[in-house]
């Protein structure tokens, strides 16, 4: 059993879903430069930042009833092929 | 009051005569595949919460994992979904009186914007590919330019005849001119469609 404090994990989803969203902003930007006289792009742009938004409330309202300063304790697995040692 | 469809380097006495984009079915099939890539995680994890009876309290590690995972994969569908979206509606064929027009979005940062006048264009070639393809009427449009190997590609554009038999007709209508001495290089624009 491995125990970590609850704050990697955050740390973790925030690196990764940052690069997400940096992602996300970078083909925004891409979108309404090469489409911004095209109504279509601006709605899908608009439709596509409202499910962004939509995505993460509810990922933090899940996420609300995390006690950050706990820890998490995870039971790894037993492997019964691999055995190291005696 | 009508609105011309305006692209890069598009001159003030140039016509549009036809927009074109990828068929919409294109999109469809990528926006289909993706649905189905955001159905597999919810039925396994019913699947799996069903034969092994487990429970995820709020605020347990596994339940922080699964939120956690689930979000960051929704949101990568989310974007990959986007970016199909502006594939294609951002390639876009266009034919005017003057040329012919292949705006390419390749990715995040590639974009082609490759022309052609149509007095160089030698030969159209249009072909419809397989059951679906012929059922929804899209194919490919192939234009052979005048001293060049490579050809332009209207790849999976709606009525594909069609489009050849404009091409062909704003070509002839400048051979014509060029005939009768009267060509400034450009065609006499045909009806206004979109395909």
């Amino acid at each position: 059993m491995i125990e970590f404090p609850a704050i990697w994990l955050r740390y973790v989803f925030f690196f990764l879903g940052g690069f997400l969203l940096l992602l996300a902003l970078l083909y925004l930007q891409n979108g309404l430069r090469h489409g911004s006289r095209m109504s279509l792009t601006v709605m899908a742009s608009g439709f596509f930042v409202a499910g962004l938004v939509a995505i993460l409330w509810m990922s933090f309202t899940l996420l609300n009833q995390v006690d950050w300063s706990s820890t998490f304790s995870l039971t790894l697995p037993t492997f019964r092929l691999i055995r190291f040692g005696s | 009051m009508s609105h011309e469809f305006s692209f890069p380097g598009r001159q003030h006495d140039e016509h549009v005569v036809i927009v074109l984009h990828r068929h919409w079915f294109i999109f469809v099939k990528n926006v289909l595949m993706l649905l189905l890539l955001a159905v597999i995680p919810v039925a396994a994890g019913y699947l799996w919460i069903q034969a092994t009876n487990v429970q995820l309290l709020a605020g347990s590690f596994g339940h922080t994992a699964v939120v956690m995972s689930l979000t960051l994969y929704y949101l990568f569908l989310w974007i990959l979904i986007y970016g199909f979206w502006l594939d294609f509606y951002l390639d876009v064929f266009v034919i005017t009186n003057k040329r012919i027009v292949d705006i390419e979005q390749a990715g995040l940062f590639g974009r082609t914007v490759a022309e052609e006048r149509l007095y160089r264009i030698q030969d159209v070639t249009s072909d419809t590919q397989g059951i679906l393809a012929t059922t929804l009427q899209y194919g490919n449009v192939y234009v052979q330019t005048a001293g060049k190997t490579e050809r332009f590609i209207f790849e999976h554009v709606a009525h594909p005849e069609h489009v050849a038999r404009t091409i062909l007709e704003l070509t002839d209508k400048i051979a014509d001119r060029v005939e009768g001495g009267t060509d400034d290089g450009t065609a006499v624009p045909p009806k206004k469609s979109s395909v």
